[in-house]
């Protein structure tokens, strides 16, 4: 035992929520978790540990501690922060604000006329900052607007970045995330395949939807994507061993929620068994007061779970389909994962990613670019790391992420969740203002409910939810 | 709307959770009440919010719930912190810079 003396045995501090009848969810900050009876739950209450079977629940997931598990519980809590007060291992390059769509919701507010790209010389700049501040195995993923109208400088940096982790033992894997349109050249797919350069795109659902999304000023956008995307796994099949890897995502516009299954169906027709779906964000041109994209948070929900219903039954008709925000939220419960930036606490703002823009500057991570907020950047890449790593917007942003400060603290699903300051000062002009029954809160509980819910009462569904998790190891 | 409550029951650490939980819904004023009794006055923000009486006072049993649980932990809370910081679990690796 430590030199610290804790009046120990005793209940920690837990949270709980009732999931479904005589299921009571109880949750620690370690991330640990179990369903409680409604009798249990009175029980630990009243401090009644009379019960063997109760206690040894409570104890192996350190809701109730004693000088047996203490130690176990504080080795747990340090790997939990561990993972958070790391290097930034995740390092958003957006080579060029130039796009060849517009997307209706554009986040990253798509810019058309603009000559600006990212130079050569800025980008050599910029993977000196990465691999200043690094650790040993890191992400570096090219966005944009569309990054494939900056190939030039990707190539640089890909090449450029084989000698940098020879030089410096370390282990890069580049993503890009592009919109499968004629920019996307078969020279270019070959250069990213060739490269291991893992590849991501967006897609709507049903090709109507897309193409009111995304394809408005692109005529037969969805067709030309349909051909990318196979073009994309032929090239693939000559050129490597392995399986095609492609993951895309949707974002939701209020069309696309009455056609959760044919969302799934869209997706497996392009042998695309990854699905990521996310609901519009009051970024860039997604805060538009416009119909496609104003909807309730519980629509949405309503939508994302028809979706995961319809995933179950074609697992058990033997297709191998996943949606992607479900296992990383899985992945979350049962492993006490805690390294996906967008949704933990403190979030990954600064600290585990950076986004380097197109102009050299330095932002806290891509909704600060988004934001394009003086207050969200950490300086240019014509400064050393050193400086940027004590910058006080950096700070500030991060210190604001903290669940702690706010009625997170109190939530029941605080350990898998976390706050984003930026989308806080978007919709309140603080960055610390997380406010409990916001949309983004109504989104998060909303799918751990439904994840809970069914993982008490579904057997199908708990079936289902651990093989995407072994899957996905 | 106005709930009312008891001292006894609820403490103000309990209210203040309350408040903090519908911050974006209602501001709350508490009244003194007769004897023990505690009057929370609340007025509502926006115009198109519905709030049931009885779901309120059963958050407001929660909160005082999760209030009082908090300030019954918080040597342990600290407690973990300070073995955490002080064994130096957080340690990473050095940099090249």
């Amino acid at each position: 035992m430590s030199k610290f003396s804790i009046d120990i045995p005793r209940p920690n501090f837990f949270k709980h929520r009732t999931i479904a009848e005589d299921s009571i969810l109880v949750t620690v900050d370690s991330g640990e978790w179990a369903i409680l009876s409604s009798k249990e739950f009175e029980c630990l209450c009243h401090n009644d540990y009379s019960d063997p079977g109760l206690r040894e629940k409570l104890y192996e997931s350190h809701i109730y501690l004693d000088k047996n598990n203490w130690d176990s519980y504080i080795e747990t809590m340090a790997q939990r922060w561990k993972e958070v007060f790391t290097r930034p291992t995740l390092h958003i390059v957006v080579v060029t604000p130039r796009c060849n769509l517009r997307c209706i919701y554009c986040h990253a507010s798509y810019q058309q006329e603009s000559n600006s790209s990212m130079s050569i010389e800025t980008a050599s700049k910029v993977l000196d900052r990465i691999f200043e501040v690094a650790p040993e195995n890191f992400a570096i993923e090219f966005q944009g607007g569309e990054p494939t109208l900056n190939f030039e400088t990707i190539k640089f940096m890909v090449e450029k970045s084989k000698e940098l982790t020879e030089k410096y033992g370390k282990k890069v894997n580049f993503t890009i995330v592009t919109n499968f349109t004629s920019a996307l050249t078969d020279e270019k797919m070959r250069f990213l395949i060739e490269n291991s350069i893992d590849v991501s795109t967006s897609i709507d659902g049903p090709q109507f939807i897309h193409e009111n999304n995304r394809n408005r000023n692109y005529p037969g956008g969805f067709s030309i994507l349909c051909q990318k995307v196979h073009r994309f796994t032929e090239l693939w099949k000559e050129i490597r061993d392995d399986e095609p890897r492609l993951s895309a995502m949707l974002t939701a516009t209020k069309p696309v929620l009455a056609y959760p299954r044919e969302t799934v169906d869209t997706y497996l027709s392009l042998g695309i068994n990854d699905i990521f779906i996310r609901p519009v964000n009051p970024l860039g041109r997604g805060e538009q007061d416009i119909n496609e994209l104003t909807y309730p948070i519980e629509d949405f929900l309503e939508y994302w779970e028809r979706v995961i219903d319809y995933i179950i039954e074609l697992r058990g008709k033997g297709f191998s389909v996943a949606e992607t925000h479900l296992v990383i939220l899985l992945r979350k419960i049962f492993f006490r994962e805690n390294t996906y930036m967008d949704l933990r606490s403190p979030c990954g703002a600064s600290f585990g990613q950076r986004t380097y823009n197109y102009d050299g500057k330095i932002f806290t991570c891509d909704e600060g670019r988004m934001l394009e907020q003086e207050k969200f950047c950490l300086g240019t890449v014509d400064v050393k790391s050193s400086s940027i790593n004590s910058s006080k917007n950096g700070i500030h942003t991060f210190i604001s992420s903290l669940s702690e400060l706010s009625y997170c603290e109190f939530c029941v699903y605080k350990p898998f969740c976390g706050v984003c300051p930026l989308l806080n000062y978007k919709t309140s002009g603080y960055t610390n203002t997380t406010i409990w029954n916001s949309r983004r809160c109504k989104l998060y509980r909303g799918m751990f409910d439904i994840i809970f819910r069914k993982f008490i009462n579904e057997e199908k569904a708990r079936k289902v939810f651990g093989d995407m998790i072994i899957e996905s190891i | 709307m106005i709930l009312t409550c008891h001292s006894k029951v609820v403490s103000k650490e309990g209210i203040l959770l309350f408040s903090q939980r519908h911050i974006s819904e209602f501001n709350l004023h508490v009244i003194p009440g007769k004897g023990d009794e505690i009057l929370i006055d609340i007025k509502l923000i926006k115009d198109d919010i519905d709030l049931n009486e009885a779901d309120l006072n059963n958050e407001l049993l929660e909160c005082e719930f999760l209030a009082m649980r908090y300030k019954q932990t918080e040597d342990l809370r600290k407690a973990v912190v300070a073995l955490i910081l002080s064994e130096n679990r957080l340690s990473q690796e050095n940099s090249h810079e």
